[in-house]
């Protein structure tokens, strides 16, 4: 990062650190202000969470809503995003095991799986093959699918992802081997 | 063909991906707000035990599980229970039948 994108991750840091504080003296208002800076992103997170719209702002009004109950438990070491993101790993996560029951099997077709697959990003062909890939996805149990979704559709490292279940790294790594061999029963699975 | 690399390739490809916009901004201040009216004052607090990993919001669920399955053994012994009462009433007790050839070889 440069040094100009690191002052501004700074200043957002202290500006974040500052509507906190007020937020805890009981102005709603400043907690307005931390949604309005964070849900988009918190929004782009839980989109790997589930695809349909009405569930998705649903899930979003659940991390700010916790996030507000639990705000004093924000003791400021990391960053206020990050914070919310581990909230918002178990908001989804919750939604995965409510769900659980409804799993279902998805033909994917061939087609559009290997063009997919064969192609340069774009935005339009980005949100394809986000849909290609939840759809893979969710065929697997919740940790499975919570693990991959982490490591490769967020792009986590195994530290980051680690940190945000509550695992250790060596769970991480189990949990990834595993869900790895399942994907790629499903994968010959569906090819044939 | 479907392969593990194209998997991974399609999944770095969806990390560019954007969701919907969306403004929760109104809704969940209102939410707070009822919550504050109902209880009279409630402020930020210190709910969230983020201390806890997905493996013990699981190990919660597991162990509504397990206190469902030992209710229905609970009820399946009762009735077993009720089912062998009658029987029992017919049974001679084996030990009286020990204790009492035991007497005669002390007598």
């Amino acid at each position: 990062m440069n040094e100009s994108g690191s002052c501004e991750l700074r200043t957002a840091e202290l500006d974040d650190a500052d509507q906190i504080r007020s937020a805890l003296e009981g102005d709603q208002a400043a907690y307005a202000r931390l949604i309005e800076a964070h849900q988009s992103a918190i929004g782009d997170y839980l989109w790997r969470f589930t695809r349909d719209s009405n569930v998705h702002e649903e899930l979003i009004q659940e991390v700010f809503v916790e996030a507000y109950f639990s705000l004093r438990g924000f003791r400021g070491e990391g960053r206020f995003r990050h914070w919310l993101k581990r909230i918002a790993t178990r908001v989804g996560y919750r939604y995965w095991k409510r769900r659980v029951r409804h799993r279902r099997q998805v033909q994917l077709p061939e087609e559009s799986w290997t063009a997919m697959a064969h192609k340069e990003e774009t935005a339009v062909e980005a949100n394809e093959a986000g849909r290609l890939v939840h759809a893979l996805l969710e065929q697997l149990p919740p940790r499975d699918r919570l693990v991959l979704t982490l490591l490769y559709l967020q792009g986590h490292s195994v530290t980051e992802a680690a940190e945000l279940a509550g695992w250790s790294r060596t769970m991480v790594k189990v949990q990834a081997f595993r869900a790895r061999r399942k994907m790629q029963r499903l994968l010959k699975g569906v090819e044939k | 063909m479907k392969t593990w690399s194209d998997f991974e390739k399609l999944a770095e490809m969806a990390r560019g991906e954007q969701s919907p916009a969306v403004d929760v901004t109104a809704k969940v201040v209102a939410h707070i707000q009822g919550c504050v009216d109902r209880s009279g004052g409630v402020a930020p607090g210190n709910r969230a035990d983020l201390n806890r990993s997905i493996l013990r919001l699981d190990a919660d669920e597991d162990r509504i599980g397990l206190l469902l399955g030992a209710a229905i053994a609970v009820a399946a012994a009762s009735v077993a229970l009720m089912l062998s009462l009658p029987t029992q009433e017919t049974l001679s007790d084996p030990l009286a039948g020990w204790l009492q050839a035991y007497q005669v070889v002390l007598q």
